[in-house]
């Protein structure tokens, strides 16, 4: 009775909700104060997959989602984004019949990783993503094994955990453990054999603090790792990129099966691959997984083209506080290797939190735009001057680096002046702001 | 005149973009006329480390912490004696615990510290994080920056900070930090010179710098206006 109370009740305040636009996690919120322990109580299906980790959560899920409903299966998930446990009831509540039952072949749950140990104490995913753990909203997150601990909290024995096997704070969750699928890249060429980065959390093995050496990195602390004095290592793995070819915007799965990519970033092959390993265990053949995943554009906006004035663009989104997901972005803008000019803002470190720290600007490897190729650094928004500090220490000369306040004001200078390319990197936070000043075809 | 930094654990103690309190120190004081010599130590480096002007360390994990207050305890007395001598040095973020008498971890192991006071940390599973105002002797310039830590100091005698807005070593509110002689720590986190320009002068003249205030950078003097401006609006808010 509580239990249909609470499914009743969960969708009612959805409904309304929806009506004046209110967020995904406040009817579960309601739900689970009428019974508390409702998601145990639900006939969840035969598959549960779940996905967590500090970047790429939003997009693997995105594409998994996508693939397994072409392939015919059904599946519930939640598309919105709201995934502590509030929001994960709603998805469930509202997806399920009014006894309590899901008929969908598929649940599958975007989860936030402090929060998932709450979700998962009333049911266990069948399949659990660890995408990777980064330095991520420390401000909130304290550091990446205080994270790191959380996650340790929602994992279960009847659980097959997907990890990432070359991050080597995640293939930790595997040590010991026998329900363990790995994913990783194969040694490809655009590794490199020397660190890259402001900071380097791979130099220290996360099981016995002693020097790591790595034959290969990806990008940052993600490559081939081994200690030096435990024998804590790169793990084999169960689903490999075999071959990476940027240049002609492809990937091969499994020495077999190649994958057109949209978007040329080393950051999305991690998620492609995760997600077709998720595909692939669920049903779907790997070659039907590899065509339907074949240049798949993202639908979450994190990429779009523009032109301001002269000057064609493409915007980046970058998460604030999250200095890989920055070093990914500039690694991408400078892979062209065309005269280009960037557009970086800081207004409001985040939408959803009040915070005016901005430590994490240290922790981007802003050097990189020391290039010759690089011909004006726009920096704006409220913390505009704390990013000039940041760039005073990366050697890229001064007369290059333009500070503004005011991102309208930016944004009419290049209107009406120049014709390189432009690459604008920022977060969610501060999208529009930018956007605005824009069009878009 | 030379000056020579030492960097303690800058490959362990670097959690919150720390290595930038190095940086900006060593600019300023070579725009202030000085030679100056950075120098870092490793986590497994063993090397002499007396006779250097200015000691620092930054925040780390809670497990890599104390890999460092480990291998630390080789300088205890190289550390004491420089503190004794009137050395400037600079503890921010949890390596300001590694000061005190010991640290007890969220599992109950307690490992010892320097001990150049008397005062113990004791670590829990709760996360206290949030930006912060601080109040200071040594300049009229309210401190800002952002304290992340599990921790509680308990037995400080000589505060360093009084807090405005956030957590200070035991409560909300009430002292933070830690002085002797001119060693200094804080639970602070992240490059506090740099945010604070006052603070960064402060040390200077530490250092001997006589006339800090010749040397001014302007984008870190409107970023420090902008900060406070932002917390003080909080502040307000949250009365």
């Amino acid at each position: 009775m509580r239990k249909f109370l609470a499914i009743i009740v969960c969708r009612l305040i959805k409904f309304i909700g929806g009506l004046v636009g209110k967020g995904t996690s406040l009817p579960g919120k309601f739900a689970l104060k009428l019974c508390p322990d409702v998601l145990r109580r639900i006939e969840l299906p035969k598959t549960v997959v779940a996905v967590t980790g500090s970047n790429g959560k939003t997009s693997t899920v995105e594409m998994i989602a996508s693939v397994l409903q072409a392939a015919g299966k059904t599946v519930a998930y939640n598309a919105e984004g709201s995934n502590q446990i509030e929001g994960v009831t709603t998805m469930i509540l509202s997806s399920c019949t009014l006894s309590g039952k899901m008929k969908q072949d598929v649940l599958l749950i975007e989860s936030d990783e402090r929060y998932a140990k709450l979700t998962f104490r009333w049911f266990h995913p069948t399949y659990y993503v660890i995408t990777n753990l980064y330095r991520d909203q420390l401000t909130r997150n304290g550091h990446p094994e205080w994270v790191f601990d959380a996650i340790a909290e929602s994992i279960h024995d009847d659980t097959t955990l997907l990890l990432n096997a070359d991050d080597p704070m995640v293939s930790l969750f595997g040590r010991g453990r026998d329900k363990v699928l790995w994913f990783g890249l194969d040694h490809s060429a655009t590794d490199t054999d020397s660190f890259s980065g402001a900071y380097n959390d791979g130099l220290y093995c996360p099981v016995c603090g002693k020097p790591m050496v790595y034959d290969y990195y990806h990008f940052n602390h993600v490559g081939s790792y081994r200690c030096t004095a435990c024998g804590f290592a790169r793990h084999g793995t169960d689903f490999t990129v075999t071959g990476i070819d940027l240049d002609e915007s492809r990937i091969t799965v499994n020495g077999e099966n190649e994958i057109r990519l949209a978007f040329r970033s080393i950051y999305n092959i991690y998620n492609i691959l995760s997600a077709y390993a998720v595909c692939t265990l669920v049903g779907v053949p790997e070659a039907e997984t590899a065509r339907r995943m074949s240049n798949y554009i993202l639908k979450n906006g994190r990429y779009v083209e523009f032109t301001l004035g002269s000057h064609k663009g493409t915007f980046l989104i970058s998460k604030h506080e999250n200095s890989i997901s920055y070093d990914m972005s500039l690694k991408y803008a400078l892979a062209g290797n065309k005269p280009c000019s960037f557009v970086i803002i800081v207004d409001a470190v985040s939408r959803k939190y009040f915070t005016s720290d901005t430590s994490w600007l240290w922790d981007i490897d802003f050097g990189q735009l020391a290039s010759a190729s690089v011909k004006n650094i726009y920096l704006c928004g409220k913390y505009c001057n704390d990013l000039a500090m940041r760039f005073s220490f990366t050697g890229i000369p001064a007369e290059k680096i333009k500070v503004f306040e005011d991102i309208d004001a930016a944004c009419a200078e290049l209107r009406s002046s120049g014709d390189e390319q432009l690459f604008a990197v920022t977060c969610f936070s501060d999208k529009e702001k930018f956007m605005s000043n824009v069009t878009v075809k | 005149m030379e000056k020579k930094l030492l960097h303690l654990y800058d490959d362990v103690m670097n959690l919150y973009g720390e290595y930038a309190n190095v940086a900006v120190l060593a600019r300023y004081l070579r725009d202030l006329g000085f030679q100056v010599q950075v120098e870092t130590l490793s986590l497994y480096e063993t090397k002499d480390i007396s006779g250097y002007d200015f000691y620092y360390m930054g925040s780390g994990t809670e497990r890599k912490q104390k890999l460092a207050m480990t291998q630390l305890m080789q300088y205890r007395e190289a550390l004491a004696a420089a503190c004794d001598e009137g050395k400037t040095m600079l503890f921010t973020g949890n390596s300001f615990e590694l000061l005190g008498r010991t640290v007890t971890d969220a599992a109950g192991n307690t490992y010892e510290a320097l001990g150049l006071a008397d005062f113990t940390t004791v670590e829990s599973k709760r996360r206290i994080t949030g930006d912060c105002i601080m109040s200071f002797d040594g300049f009229p310039e309210p401190l800002v920056g952002f304290i992340n830590k599990c921790s509680r100091t308990c037995g400080v005698k000589t505060p360093l900070f009084q807090t405005e807005m956030g957590f200070g070593n035991e409560a909300e509110r009430g002292a933070e930090g830690f002085r002797k002689n001119n060693c200094l720590g804080t639970h602070l986190t992240g490059p506090i010179l740099v945010k604070n320009p006052a603070m960064l002068r402060y040390v200077a003249g530490l250092l001997g710098a006589e006339h800090p205030e010749q040397v001014r950078y302007d984008f870190m003097e409107k970023g420090y206006e902008t900060t406070v401006s932002e917390l003080t609006k909080r502040m307000e808010a949250m009365k």
